[in-house]
């Protein structure tokens, strides 16, 4: 019996143990056609083998056959004959004495037709299998990265123990409708092929090891499969009819090359007559496509082959989701940190300028209590030395007093200039309304000379967070500066946008009239920090958009005409 | 002669302007605030006025706006001891903003500029 049973265990042969009855332990009892007992194993058989959805029909055909083929003969096998759908199935049937001859085995193997799935795979292998997507899915669900993910995907869908397919290629939905190719894995010829594959038998690693030792071992024979997964482009719309139904079904399915050229892209680039199609999906949206074949060994996919891919392609999309969502999550949270780091240091400079707005107020309040006095001794002393010559007895005293009051009032210069640009409270203002309320009110007071201010491009409820005061006065200054340079009659274009999380505003000469610009004195105004020169509005609104994190500059490309341009950091919130 | 309203609440620099102005060939009228100031500048026909920022009561762009209001065409020279009034849009009201200074060259200049023979 033991030989027997051996031979018909082998991986060659399918067979579908569907139970054994004795007196102590019944698992069905079949008598005058009474059903009292069925194990899940006989259930699963009717219905997907034998076609009876009513188990209590199964066992009756089952037992016909049995009854109407002689109950002797079961010993040397009988032949059943199935026409479940379309395809006739032919069954041998076994029964074998077991326990000390109290109880009966029966095997029922198929000997032709439609190979029956997974679930007529012998009770060994089918172990096997699950074992190894028992693994398979213990890997996925601990993978958060999306390179290892795809790697466990890929690796699954060709490790010998399970699908053993010889190619894996994974795409990924991206832009639009398209599938895009990601990722594959496989040998690119047979030479390639027995080289993993010797060098893998050769090392007996479990599939962990497998997984894990991959990059370090045949990833280096990769690179022709995924110089070809990467050309690959799927686009919705033009896809073949048997793909779109395969991603409508949802499930599973083997596609075979046609005899329209048009419908052969996948097979022109990948060189297979057949390959096996697994959309991966998450909550019924479909995110990728793992595509598998057979290229080197030319084996027929199965149904059961597409069975276990189904299983396996269900980890797969839920683990390809989750490690995406944590890749995005890690990004989130770099800029999280970039964003509390810009946080940090922009506290770190409001608390310094806070300090020097503080020194700064102190040291205007001092330096206008000394000018006063200052200004009139120093201003005598000039009138009184102007009254007498050189000889004067008190000429070379007072040519001193002038003197040192000079050098007083220079080092009280510098020592206000540091307000100039102290900052005042800040908070969230509407950019956008603060410039609507400057340039109106500068067309207003230019109305009979200068410049017009026209809005060409004007991006509604744009926040800044600074000090409207200190803005408002940036903009005067600029506009100002800018009409002035132009001239009577010129027209200025402004510009209000939001760029790449920058708000961005520009002041363009427009038409050929530039009137009498002159961009070097505009440029030395805009830099010349001297706090002795009097002609510092544009520096100090330069310190004050610096104060902003901002900046601001002239530009002029070639034949272009002349631009200011003020950049702001853009408040979101 | 033309007349120079000098406005500031600092007497000792109003009598230097004074002298250092009338030397110039100017008349000088002299107010120690902004009242005062509006007052001289409705009672007289004034060429000219130098006027000092802060001072108390009115301060000075205060005067100049209320000043400018009836009087477009006088010229105003804005004379402060802190140049930061010059960001104000207030001061542009203003013919020229001269920061304080014992050298009264620049002022003299700017005066000699703008009054009208």
């Amino acid at each position: 019996m033991e030989s027997v049973k051996n031979e018909l265990n082998s991986d060659l042969d399918i067979i579908w143990k569907i139970g054994y009855y004795n007196s102590r332990n019944p698992f069905f009892v079949y008598s005058e056609g009474q059903l009292f007992h069925y194990n899940d194993e006989f259930a699963e058989f009717s219905k997907r083998i034998l076609g009876f959805e009513d188990i209590t029909r199964g066992f009756q055909w089952v037992f016909g056959e049995i009854q109407a083929q002689s109950h002797d003969n079961l010993k040397d096998g009988i032949v059943l004959r199935s026409n479940a759908g379309n395809d006739e199935r032919v069954f041998q049937v076994h029964r074998f004495t077991i326990d000390n001859g109290t109880g009966t085995e029966i095997n029922i193997c198929q000997i032709s037709g439609e190979p029956p799935g997974l679930a007529g795979y012998n009770r060994n292998r089918f172990y096997n299998i699950t074992s190894v997507i028992s693994q398979l899915g213990r890997k996925l669900s601990n993978s958060y990265r999306l390179d290892e993910t795809f790697k466990i995907i890929l690796i699954g869908a060709t490790a010998g123990d399970a699908l053993g397919f010889n190619r894996a290629f994974l795409m990924l939905s991206g832009e639009g409708d398209a599938f895009k190719g990601e990722i594959a894995i496989g040998p690119s010829d047979g030479a390639e092929a027995a080289a993993i594959w010797s060098e893998i038998d050769g090392q007996q690693k479990s599939l962990d090891e497998l997984i894990d030792n991959y990059n370090n071992a045949t990833s280096s024979y990769d690179v022709k499969v995924n110089e070809l997964v990467r050309r690959i482009k799927l686009h919705k719309r033009n896809m073949p009819i048997p793909l779109r139904q395969i991603l409508n079904s949802h499930k599973p399915g083997v596609l075979f090359k046609s005899e329209n050229p048009a419908d052969n892209y996948l097979f022109d680039i990948l060189g297979v007559e057949s390959l096996a199609v697994a959309p991966l999906t998450v909550e019924g949206n479909i995110t990728g496509l793992l595509l598998a074949d057979n290229f080197i060994t030319g084996r027929k996919i199965t149904s059961a082959d597409l069975e276990i891919l189904a299983i396996f392609a269900n980890h797969a999309g839920v683990a390809l989701e989750r490690s995406r969502l944590y890749e995005k999550l890690g990004e989130k949270i770099d800029q999280l940190a970039k964003a509390n780091n810009t946080i940090r240091v922009s506290q770190q400079k409001l608390v310094e300028s806070e300090k020097l707005n503080a020194i700064g107020k102190m040291a205007s309040q001092v330096a206008h209590e000394i000018r006063n006095p200052l200004s009139v001794v120093g201003g005598f002393a000039r009138n009184i030395r102007r009254k007498i010559n050189n000889e004067h007895q008190f000429s070379d005293s007072l040519d001193i007093i002038i003197k040192e009051v000079d050098r007083i009032e220079n080092v009280l210069e510098n020592f206000t200039s540091i307000t100039r640009a102290a900052p005042e409270s800040k908070s969230v203002i509407d950019f956008s309304e603060l410039t609507m309320d400057v340039f109106q009110l500068l067309n207003d007071g230019f109305q009979n000379n200068q410049s017009t201010f026209r809005f060409a491009e004007f991006q509604e409820n744009i926040k800044v967070f600074g000090s409207e005061k200190q803005l408002r006065n940036v903009l005067l200054v600029a506009g100002r500066q800018f009409s002035r340079h132009g001239g009577a009659g010129s027209d200025i274009d402004i510009k209000l946008v939001i760029d790449r999380d920058e708000v961005e505003l520009s002041f363009t000469y427009s038409g050929d009239h530039e009137g009498n610009i002159d961009a070097k004195k505009i440029f030395e105004n805009i830099f010349n920090t001297s706090p002795l020169k009097r002609e510092t509005d544009l520096a100090i609104a330069n310190e004050i958009i610096n104060q902003h994190f901002g900046k601001l500059g002239v530009q002029r490309g070639k034949n272009q005409p002349l631009s200011i341009v003020i950049n702001l950091p853009y408040c979101k919130e | 002669m033309q007349k120079i309203l000098v406005v500031d609440d600092e007497v000792s620099l109003g009598k230097l302007y004074e002298k250092e102005l009338t030397e110039e060939g100017f008349q000088v009228l002299l107010a120690e605030n902004g009242e005062k100031a509006l007052r001289i500048a409705q009672d007289n026909k004034i060429d000219l006025m130098v006027l000092d920022i802060k001072m108390e009561g009115k301060d000075g762009l205060e005067v100049l706006n209320e000043f400018r209001q009836k009087n477009a065409d006088t010229p105003v020279i804005l004379n402060s001891a802190y140049s930061t009034y010059k960001d104000d849009f207030s001061s542009w009201l203003a013919d020229a903003y001269i920061v304080k200074s014992s050298n009264l060259d620049e002022l003299k200049s700017k005066i000699h500029e703008l009054v009208k023979f």
